[in-house]
């Protein structure tokens, strides 16, 4: 599903580069839940932005879903992206204006869905989320536990094949933490691949394969029995 | 899509009320002065417009070559050169000659109106040329004895009754039968007709007499290829020769078309093009200035909307979809401006048209409804296009850690802010000149006495001295004197003249005022030379003005005393008996000319009264009581002098006050810029202020630190406001030829006043964030 050749992202400044990635080589599979770990500005984010097309790499080939992307055109990579892949951020990044139901039905809107199957679809997420009473809540109403299920939510009603999560318990209790974790988990057995970054063991221990970065290079590629 | 931006984009409005009120307000006000422009700037071009054969109609219009090398211009032609041009020129469709404004006193049964203005005395020419829509009979209704009214001043006459086959008296002397009603015509014309009269109703017309030139003289044409003008203006030397003969190197004919009529000086009510294209500009600029605000507000609170734009970004919006809703947005809010505007333009219309005398209408017609959509689409291009571009081209990763800085837009804002800066301060300047001059105009010495005097208009001649006698009992009256017109007028007669002594005419004219020996020390006047001429009906000798020694290079007043001039007004030689200082007998935007003042009764048409200073409003009911004795049944028509001599500045003060007006726009809009901004400054800098006044800034300091950079750019604006007024008003003020000149104190108080709003604008927000408790404002990071 996902094959990186060799990617690298630096920065120029003056003579010197900055290194954020070097020589990444790897390959995910379709219906795999990959931790991406490792200390801070180990290059963790950039590679998951990298992975899902919001950043671009300097050098190296990346393939997505048989598609080579640097070759495709800004176009056809929104595409690419508005179908297959569904984001999770940290501080949830809830538009503020928008009600839950509202911000659920954004990226459907960017994806042309009709009106009526947009209406299904929200109405499904909102079932399976138990959130139907908060639908027309301002998310500074709810929880950040609770703005976090609207987070993933979000990512979901889009139906991606694949969902990026970038530390999507780092701002919530341990409770709140394992409740989403235990989504996720869910989501991969229903065939749904998922990349996480974390810091934590225990969030990493819910997928079965962890790659450890330091200093943007891969140190270690483990595959790992999950936690059910 | 639309529906969920249009939800969002009213929430963000609810949610930013100040910085939605600030954004409305601004472009509301700014649209308003647009359109008020577009409306000012429609009213002058479409004068006279309405006429179907507009671009082939023509004014013959003269000038006066003096042999001084002096050319004066005049809007008339004589009465013969119409049926001329219609005899001998085949290009000429149609030519008529007509009066405008004839002075007449109208009687509608015991009713008196004397009329001044809006009385015309054409032939059925006139309306070959101009369009009138007709209510009752035709063109051909006008014969002898009879009058075409328009419907209002039918209404005036006759009120409610039906005007047609009623009867009118004309100055005694004719009956007049209404037998035509033709509908108002616009406000958009030069010809300002309420009456039309057969040109015989004047007993002394002289329709074959080429020097029968007047100031209410018109003679217009109709070509049948507009673009024969330059030959007819180059056949006309020939006609005036063969008319005058050798007199024929005095007078010059010049064609002009229609479109042109309104825009030159000569005509009455006139208004210069470059002025009109002046104004366009500054109506621009005010658009602009409101534009760069909303832009400056926007791109400020733009880092606001970074997290939105990275979210969307992420969750596969495109950047045309983005900008789609960032234009959108601005579309609304430009939109509900409008709204705004126009209700405002709808309210203060009225007040603006009374405050700068003006006839603006606010007809929509196409060419408005083009003006507002276009000006609707501009302005949401030019305002939102920038800020729209700018946030949708946020890069999603950066927007969303919030590490976006942009820095290219801090020095854009500052750019728009002291260009900002400049447009308010040259209005400023730009009104204080104005208005200055024109207090200039209503305050500087004339040369005479204007205050307390009361001019009242003889209704016919030869009962002065009745006046005189019973008017001299009150002791409130402390002098009178009989006239032609007062000391200053907007108009004055006058002649060639040659000394006695001398074989030939002297090249330069001189100018009469003709009033009795009262005339001066009613006014005031001051003797430098010899004495006042002894009172007579006829004119027996004069006083010339120092005008008339500089002419002759004379130093010495006495010099000139004792010596006879030939006028064509006396039989004999004129002794001149004295010499009066110079005043002012034209108004201020005109030289003090070489004139005279001497006798003639035939001539008087007003008495001038000097009242004692008490008890102004007391006298005038007895002077009247006394006047409808002497004059029975006829019009008691009275103005006081100051009060007439302030009309002849009314275009100015006019002016004057829509640049006030433009100029308080600008200080507006520019004020709730820099509230926005600084607004914004104080909410993004809480957490610094905090640190600071934890470390003990005083309110002071911090007021510093929010006002040195706003400050610096009002003086920026500054320097580069002075050198474009003064150009601006420099060419402005050169157009008279008594003026203000440009004192550095104006500059000083444009100047003043900008750094005065802007500290009073920075003091309010900055007071507002330094008397926050740090505590709090650092608590929430």
């Amino acid at each position: 599903m996902i094959s990186l050749q060799d990617i690298e992202r630096y920065y120029q400044n003056g003579f010197t580069k900055t290194y954020i990635l070097r020589h990444v080589t790897t390959e995910i599979k379709e219906g795999e839940f990959v931790s991406i770990m490792g200390p801070s500005g180990a290059g963790k984010s950039t590679l998951l932005n990298i992975i899902g097309l919001l950043d671009q790499p300097t050098s190296g080939e990346y393939t997505f879903l048989d598609q080579p992307v640097q070759r495709l055109s800004e176009k056809k990579r929104s595409e690419l992206y508005k179908a297959y892949i569904g984001f999770v951020f940290q501080a949830y990044h809830l538009i503020d204006e928008l009600t839950v139901y509202e911000n659920l039905e954004t990226p459907l809107l960017y994806k042309n869905v009709p009106s009526s199957e947009r209406k299904s679809r929200i109405a499904d997420i909102l079932d399976r989320f138990n959130m139907v009473a908060k639908k027309d809540l301002f998310p500074n109403q709810l929880s950040g536990g609770q703005q976090q299920l609207v987070g993933i939510a979000r990512a979901l009603v889009g139906q991606p094949k694949i969902i990026l999560a970038d530390e999507p318990t780092g701002n919530l209790q341990s409770a709140q933490a394992e409740e989403i974790m235990q989504i996720f988990k869910q989501l991969n057995q229903e065939g749904i691949t998922i990349i996480q970054v974390t810091h934590s063991e225990k969030n990493a221990a819910y997928g079965n394969r962890i790659l450890h970065l330091n200093d943007g290079k891969i140190v270690e590629d483990l595959r790992v029995e999950s936690i059910a | 899509m639309f529906g969920n931006f249009l939800t969002l984009i009213f929430r963000q409005f609810a949610r930013q009320k100040v910085y939605t009120f600030l954004h409305l307000a601004g472009l509301a006000v700014g649209i308003a002065g647009g359109i008020l422009t577009f409306l000012f700037i429609r009213y002058h071009y479409t004068t006279d417009r309405h006429h179907q054969k507009f671009d082939r109609i023509f004014r013959v219009v003269t000038d006066l070559r003096l042999d001084d090398g002096s050319v004066e211009a005049y809007p008339e032609a004589m009465p013969p050169l119409a049926p001329l041009l219609r005899r001998q020129f085949p290009q000429v469709e149609e030519a008529t000659f007509f009066v405008t404004n004839q002075d007449v006193t109208v009687r509608q049964g015991d009713r008196v109106f004397p009329e001044h203005t809006g009385v015309f005395l054409v032939d059925s020419s006139y309306f070959k040329i101009f369009d009138y829509q007709w209510k009752q009979g035709t063109p051909a209704s006008l014969q002898k004895n009879t009058a075409i009214l328009t419907e209002r001043w039918a209404k005036k006459y006759f009120g409610d009754r039906n005007p047609m086959g009623q009867r009118l008296d004309i100055d005694k002397e004719t009956s007049v039968l209404v037998t035509g009603i033709i509908a108002d015509p616009p406000p958009t014309t030069d010809l300002k007709a309420g009456m039309f009269l057969p040109l015989d109703v004047i007993p002394t017309f002289e329709k074959d007499n080429w020097w029968y030139l007047n100031s209410t003289n018109r003679v217009y044409a109709t070509l049948k290829d507009p673009t024969k003008e330059a030959q007819m203006e180059q056949a006309m030397p020939k006609v005036i020769r063969k008319a005058l003969g050798a007199d024929a190197r005095y007078i010059q004919l010049h064609w002009q078309p229609l479109r042109d009529v309104h825009f030159d000086p000569r005509t009455p009510g006139s208004i210069r093009r470059m002025l009109v294209h002046t104004l366009a500009w500054v109506g621009l600029f005010l658009v602009l200035t409101a534009c760069m605000n909303f832009i400056n507000l926007t791109t400020a609170q733009s880092l606001r909307r970074v997290k939105e734009v990275g979210i969307r970004k992420s969750l596969g919006s495109s950047r045309r979809q983005l900008l789609t809703q960032f234009l959108l947005e601005t579309a609304v809010l430009v939109g509900i401006a409008f709204l705004l505007a126009l209700f405002l333009v709808e309210v203060l219309l009225p007040y603006l048209n009374q405050w700068t005398q003006s006839q603006l209408s606010w007809q929509l017609d196409t060419s408005l409804t083009f003006f507002l959509l276009l000006l609707a689409g501009t302005i949401t291009g030019l305002a939102g296009a920038y800020p729209a571009y700018l946030q949708a081209s946020f890069a999603p990763i950066a927007a969303l850690k919030g590490t976006l800085r942009s820095h290219r837009t801090l020095s854009l804002r500052q750019v728009l802010t002291v260009t900002q800066f400049v447009v308010c301060q040259v209005l400023i300047t730009g009104a204080i000149v104005m208005v200055c001059q024109t207090r200039y105009f209503e305050q500087a010495d004339l040369g005479f006495k204007k205050d307390n005097i009361l001019l009242i208009n003889l209704p016919e001649k030869g009962k002065e001295h009745v006046v005189r006698q019973a008017l001299e009992t009150y002791p409130e009256i402390q002098a009178l004197t009989f006239q032609f017109r007062p000391p200053s007028s907007t108009k004055i007669n006058g002649g060639t003249f040659k000394f006695a002594d001398k074989a030939s005419f002297e090249t330069f004219a001189l100018r009469e005022k003709i009033a009795d020996a009262a005339f001066i020390p009613t006014y005031g006047l001051q003797l430098v030379a010899g004495r006042n001429i002894i009172p007579s009906d006829t004119l027996r000798e004069i006083v010339v003005n120092e005008a008339f020694l500089r002419k002759l290079h004379l130093k010495d007043p006495n010099q000139i005393l004792g010596r006879k001039l030939d006028y064509y007004l006396a039989h004999s030689s004129l002794p001149i008996v004295g010499v009066v200082k110079d005043f002012h007998h034209l108004s201020l935007h005109k030289a003090i000319e070489p004139c005279f003042i001497g006798s003639q009764a035939s001539l008087y048409q007003q008495v001038g009264i000097k009242l004692a200073v008490d008890d102004l409003e007391e006298t005038l009911p007895r002077i009247r009581t006394v006047w409808e004795k002497i004059y029975p049944q006829q019009p008691f028509e009275y103005q006081w002098l100051d009060q007439q001599l302030a009309q002849s500045y009314q275009a100015e003060g006019s002016l004057a006050n829509l640049i006030v007006l433009f100029a308080g726009v600008a200080v507006w809009i520019c004020g709730l810029g820099l509230f926005g901004l600084i607004r914004f400054m104080a909410e993004t800098r809480t957490k610094e202020i905090g640190i600071r006044k934890v470390l003990g800034a005083s309110e002071g300091q911090i007021l510093y630190l929010f006002g040195k950079s706003f400050v610096i750019m009002a003086a920026l604006g500054f320097v580069v406001a002075v050198p474009i007024a003064t150009v601006l008003m420099q060419s402005w003020l050169e157009q008279f030829t008594y003026r203000i000149s440009l004192h550095w104190l104006y500059f000083g108080g444009t100047l003043l006043s900008t750094l005065a709003l802007t500290l009073a604008v920075i003091a309010y927000q900055s007071i507002r964030a330094a008397r926050t408790n740090p505590v709090y404002s650092l608590k929430a990071e």
